[in-house]
């Protein structure tokens, strides 16, 4: 009987603890769900399975040998595999080329050998019960549910021992879900060790024999699946909260007595958010909360300008407005603050300087366009000490700074902006809780300003600790709205996860759902 | 940004400067006079002005491959109206504007329908260099009034007039342009990260088309001040100079994949680049050397300054 455990292992990101003395331990036989709010370090522990990054600390034991796993290709040997919620495939290449991607099957003078090649998966697709005939097709041809299929048919082939599945029904339809549950328990009747990874309750009890939840990197504890109930793991998951919070700020007035200053009315973005209506009202922070895909941040870029929405309307102070890009939205006094640090927010290499300014040129550029460099510097230094950023000086690349002091400086930019109403995607992802704390803080005076400030976020600590009033998102739809505090983190959890049963999840839209 | 970009290359660009000086004077000795220095910097002002041009696309992310095909289309047009009777001046601006419409087609096409400019600018450069063929049926044009030759072979105190008067003035204000104003910011900031920019409220889409109607008038007016030179305005002309312009841009220091690098840079690449040319044309060596010797400096400056970014990086993590 095969075993995969882990001893003590933890891993660290700069400043910031991933995971932090695991032990777990997954068997043969048997499917082991994982449970946790996003960023609990779920996908830190698949990545340190997989051999994408390595562990800080602790051992892996593989049927009780201690084992390093310092690459995927040492992970595939070990007989380990993950089939991710968006499967990782050759899209342009055909089904029989993604599945023995890296280990073809060869002939003579080292031609590929097809026909081997076919003669080993037929029978794995049989057991699946998939056609031999989508061999031939293409990626890109099949629906989503389709792929996943054949990323474990790919396991199957390679002698997968231990297969994650990571999220997979989150954009499964229905008949797809249920296809894969079944195919699940067919494995694991043949002696798969499973590790199964949702946030979804009911497809715990479901399919699981044992869950394990963890919190903020850490394990809260591991249960058969008989022994807990839907209510237990949901005050695990929110872990040392307390059903009530209290902040050292006092909660703003209720937010419907003040005027609402952006409003969004029945608001959808095709494939990602259907009919959404809520409103920022000024001078309160408005926390967005939702698991990551139950489109915050698409139904946000829309709002923005970024993307343009099918449906619905937005207004600002009263007027309805259509912004067509970023800059007029800004313009309109409306402000995003990117999901995406790197990729959405900073210029990486450029200086501290450029990055402060990058949203304020207007007001230095002078006759023929020439910048007042002096200017400049002064108001980067002075951001820098206003927000407390930590910079050997204004020319530094942000790139070389902390994740916390460059986030600071992103917040900067759009903190001196004079807006009437912004949006904080994700504004203390991965960085340290000293600055998660000044940020919160930073947060707290903008609405004390006027502003109305609308927080994105994943972290169910960061939405009680600075909203004074919560909307809950689910996939694409409000699932609930808190007008004011005290807020109960199971509850809100509760409204965010969906602990009763709401498996109409999106469908995947391909054609090929009737194949 | 007061700190120079080119920074990286600068060391590079002078070591490969050196090497090729000596080499020349080894090579050639009697090179060095006046004379030649300026019929070396008369070559290489034409192409140099092309790659100034060109500099402001790759560092806005873009790439401009239809820059020598606005060269030719720009010359013939200001030749064929000049020999109908056009004014020279005239005649010199209508080039200008061509070389502004080439640039805006490429930039709407790169920015609106949303096609790589390496694509669009392919596709162009075809198309400029058909429509050169085609106004003048695929001959030289020549003849122009007497004033026009000023651009190309006029002096200012013995100094050609293309190199005071044109290449160096062009070249203060471009710098400016990009260190100094709002414009020369939205440049880099675009070309580092484009969605960030998008996303910061950059305009990004007119940032990206300025850069190219930038290099379209730039080719244009080479276009102007080689026909000049040659009294000849050829439809055929400039087929190499899109590959060198930008081989001299990134031989200056500026990242192919935009956000990085400086119009210096280029004007010292472009004297480099002149400096081989001159001197192996000086000694005899037949031109198919040049364009080998071009690729070999390259690849060159290419990998010295990746090991020296990389030396600079384990210091780095040594001392972090």
């Amino acid at each position: 009987m095969a075993s995969f455990e882990l001893r003590g292992v933890g891993k660290r990101f700069g400043g910031v603890r991933a995971l932090d003395n695991i032990d777990i331990r997954f068997e043969s036989g048997r499917v082991h769900a994982l449970l946790g709010e996003n960023g609990a370090g779920k996908s830190t522990l698949i990545k340190i399975l997989t051999g994408a990054i390595m562990p800080t600390t602790g051992e892996i034991r593989v049927d009780e040998a201690t084992v390093v796993i310092d690459t995927p290709r040492r992970a595939q040997e070990l007989g380990i595999a993950a089939v991710y919620q968006e499967p990782t495939v050759y899209p342009h290449m055909t089904v029989l080329e993604n599945l023995f991607m890296g280990q073809e099957l060869r002939g003579t003078a080292g031609m590929l050998d097809k026909r081997a090649m076919i003669a080993a998966a037929t029978p794995l697709l049989e057991r699946l019960r998939l056609e031999p005939s989508i061999l031939a097709r293409r990626m890109s041809s099949l629906s989503i549910g389709y792929q996943q299929l054949v990323l474990i048919t790919q396991a199957l082939l390679r002698d997968t021992r231990l297969l994650i599945f990571d999220e997979p029904t989150s954009i499964l339809s229905r008949e797809e879900t249920a296809r894969l549950f079944q195919i699940i328990g067919e494995l694991r009747e043949a002696g798969t060790a499973i590790v199964y990874i949702t946030h979804r309750m009911e497809e715990i009890h479901q399919i699981a024999d044992e869950v394990t939840v963890l919190t903020n990197g850490q394990r809260r504890g591991t249960y058969p699946i008989d022994e807990i109930s839907t209510e237990q793991m949901l005050s695990l998951m929110t872990g040392g909260h307390g059903s009530a919070r209290d902040r050292d700020i006092p909660p703003a007035e209720a937010g419907t007595e003040r005027p609402p200053m952006l409003e969004v009315e029945h608001l959808t973005v095709d494939g990602y958010c259907e009919d959404i209506s809520w409103q920022l009202p000024a001078g309160c922070v408005t926390g967005l909360y939702g698991l990551v895909g139950s489109g915050r941040s698409e139904t946000a870029l829309a709002i923005y300008g970024h993307t343009q929405p099918s449906a619905g309307t937005i207004k600002l102070d009263g007027e309805t407005i259509r912004p067509r890009h970023p800059a007029q939205a800004i313009q309109l006094g409306l402000g995003y603050l990117p999901e995406d640090r790197q990729f959405q927010g900073v210029f990486l290499d450029k200086s501290l300087e450029q990055n402060l300014t990058s949203n304020a040129l207007p007001g230095f550029s002078k006759a023929f366009d020439l910048l007042d460099l002096a200017g400049m510097r002064r108001f980067t230094t002075d951001l820098m000490k206003r927000y407390n950023i930590k910079a050997p000086d204004a020319d530094t690349p942000i790139g070389a700074l902390s994740g916390g002091n460059q986030q600071k400086g992103l917040f900067s930019r759009w903190a001196n902006l004079p807006l009437k109403a912004l949006i904080l995607d994700e504004p203390t992802r991965g960085i340290d809780i000293g600055a998660k704390e000044e940020i919160h803080r930073f947060v707290r005076h903008l609405a004390d300003r006027g502003m109305a400030v609308g927080v994105i976020s994943s972290d169910l600590d960061e939405v009680l600790a600075v909203s004074d009033r919560i909307i809950v998102m689910r996939e694409g739809h409000i699932a609930d709205t808190f007008e004011h505090g005290p807020f109960s983190a199971e509850t809100v959890l509760a409204a965010a996860i969906g602990s009763s049963s709401s498996a109409d999840g999106r469908r995947a839209q391909t054609a090929e759902e009737n194949a | 940004m007061n700190r120079i970009d080119w920074t990286g290359r600068a060391p590079v660009l002078i070591v490969i400067s050196a090497i090729t000086l000596i080499g020349v004077t080894i090579g050639a000795p009697g090179i060095w006079s006046v004379d030649n220095l300026f019929a070396m910097g008369v070559l290489a002002v034409e192409i140099g002005i092309i790659a100034l041009g060109q500099t402001f696309v790759i560092n806005a992310g873009g790439i401009d491959l239809s820059v020598g095909a606005i060269f030719a289309l720009a010359q013939v047009t200001m030749g064929l109206a000049m020999v109908a009777g056009v004014p020279w001046p005239v005649a010199v601006a209508l080039g200008l504007c061509v070389g502004l419409v080439c640039g805006l087609i490429n930039g709407l096409a790169t920015v609106w329908l949303r096609v790589p400019a390496i694509i669009v600018t392919l596709a162009t450069m075809f198309a400029f260099n058909g429509l050169a063929l085609v106004i003048t049926n695929g001959i030289d044009v020549s003849g122009f009034p007497d004033g026009f030759y000023v651009l190309g072979q006029g002096t200012i105190f013995t100094i050609p007039l293309q190199i005071i008067a044109i290449y160096l003035p062009l070249l203060i204000v471009l710098a400016i342009v990009q260190w100094r104003t709002r414009f020369g910011r939205l440049v880099h900031l675009t070309g580092t990260n484009a969605l960030a920019a998008r996303l910061t409220g950059i305009r990004i889409g007119r940032v990206q088309i300025a850069t190219f109607v930038i290099a379209g008038v730039l080719a244009a007016l080479a276009g102007a001040i080689s026909a000049s030179r040659l009294t000849t305005a050829r439809p055929d002309a400039g087929e190499v100079d899109n590959l060198i312009s930008i081989a001299i841009v990134v031989l200056g220091g500026s990242s192919i994949f935009g956000g990085k690098g400086s119009v210096l840079g280029t004007a010292l690449a472009t004297l480099v680049i002149a400096l081989v040319n001159y001197g192996l044309s000086f000694n005899n060596l037949n031109a198919v050397y040049q364009s080998g010797l071009i690729g070999l400096i390259l690849i060159a400056a290419v990998l010295m300054q990746n090991i020296m970014l990389r030396l600079q990086q384990r210091r780095a993590t040594a001392a972090g």
